[in-house]
């Protein structure tokens, strides 16, 4: 039972969109201050668990990658942008950063599989996806006076050109095939 | 100096990227499979004997838990069947073009290999029998969710009956690679040609 919370922990972390998601809102939220922390992990938590859990009733059968990337490229240049955000526009980014991420670690259907396995394996990427940003947002949350934020902002760019360069790669597949 | 530490970092950014593309993936498994294409006693096509050999990973995975038993095992056989039915037991068969509908399994038999991998037996029956003289049939195993990779390993693995390897010929096997979500499988389409 506990390989498969183990597997549900690894997962955002071996799936880049997911982590340059995660990572860009924590950039982000941490950036904005102690006040946006709570409700957008209680937000992220939420929008990841609603998702992974609709997954086990009905699933998308759409490539989110490119809406992955896409979202973590704009919260990245959200954090080098450093504007002040009021908290609704937040609250929508963790929100919807939550539901691709949760849609997108749908549950595999193995015809047979019985009892708590797939929940131990939702409830792993659920903990691990709220974890990553909660892990960033406090770094983020030291770091955001430094040098005058200038670090926070570095990061934040490697971020947007990280997603842009997986998004370029991803929609040139094949023809780099 | 910086331009080049940068180059450097986006080189090593896009590059630790495209592994993590590359091994990126959830839970992905194999069955072997065999299959015996079974007529009535009118000589027509009424079903298919199907083998599975699932992988010792997913089978440990389904197993985890269970009581391996033969009482528990056939309970397992029976939670196999019941998903696959919702599934068309991951069966597209289609004779000259036409789907032809499949009927609910109700003949089965399950057991471990020596690998501890879970064999699974059923016989899979069409809804209404086939004459299959004159025309070609086109047999697809495929997972739509594409968690399974589901392979013949060979035509060795598709046996006729006495009257249809008569008025038929040899089973064909073609493979064609498909980019699933995570990663890339091969989906197997069996063609025979009867006369």
């Amino acid at each position: 039972m506990m390989e498969f919370f183990i597997q549900g922990v690894l997962h955002p972390l071996l799936m880049p969109a997911h982590l340059l998601l995660l990572l860009a809102l924590g950039l982000l939220v941490g950036q904005q201050g102690v006040g946006a922390l709570k409700p957008l992990c209680a937000v992220l938590l939420l929008s990841v668990l609603l998702a992974c859990v609709s997954t086990l009733h009905w699933r998308l059968r759409l490539d989110l990658e490119v809406a992955l990337l896409v979202c973590a490229m704009v919260t990245g240049v959200l954090a080098v942008l450093r504007l002040e955000l009021p908290r609704w526009p937040l609250i929508l980014l963790g929100i919807l950063a939550g539901v691709l991420v949760g849609l997108d670690s749908a549950a595999p259907r193995i015809p047979g599989l019985r009892g708590h396995k797939i929940h131990m394996l939702l409830a792993g990427t659920v903990l691990s996806s709220t974890l990553i940003m909660l892990i960033c947002a406090l770094l983020a949350l030291m770091l955001r006076h430094l040098l005058e934020g200038i670090v926070i902002r570095v990061l934040g760019a490697w971020i947007a050109a990280g997603a842009i360069l997986v998004l370029a790669l991803y929609l040139l597949r094949d023809r780099l095939a | 100096m910086m331009k080049i530490y940068r180059l450097f970092c986006g080189l090593a950014l896009s590059g630790l990227l495209c592994i993590g593309t590359a091994s990126a993936g959830g839970v992905h498994y194999t069955i072997s499979a065999s299959t015996h294409f079974y007529t009535d006693q009118a000589g027509q096509l009424a079903g298919m004997h199907m083998n599975w050999v699932y992988d010792p990973e997913v089978s440990a995975f389904i197993l985890d838990g269970r009581d391996t038993s033969a009482a528990g095992l056939a309970q397992v056989a029976e939670d196999i069947l019941a998903d696959l039915d919702e599934l068309n037991y991951f069966t597209a068969l289609s004779i000259a073009g036409a789907p032809v509908s499949l009927s609910q399994v109700s003949e089965y038999s399950i057991k471990l290999t020596d690998q501890q991998g879970l064999q699974l037996g059923f016989q899979l029956p069409l809804a209404q029998a086939v004459a299959v003289d004159g025309k070609t049939f086109e047999l697809v195993l495929s997972d739509p969710d594409a968690t399974a990779d589901i392979n013949y390993n060979g035509v060795e693995r598709l046996r006729l009956a006495e009257s249809l390897a008569e008025q038929c010929a040899a089973p064909t096997l073609q493979g064609r690679s498909v980019a699933a979500a995570e990663h890339e499988l091969t989906v197997q389409t069996v063609t025979i040609a009867c006369e």
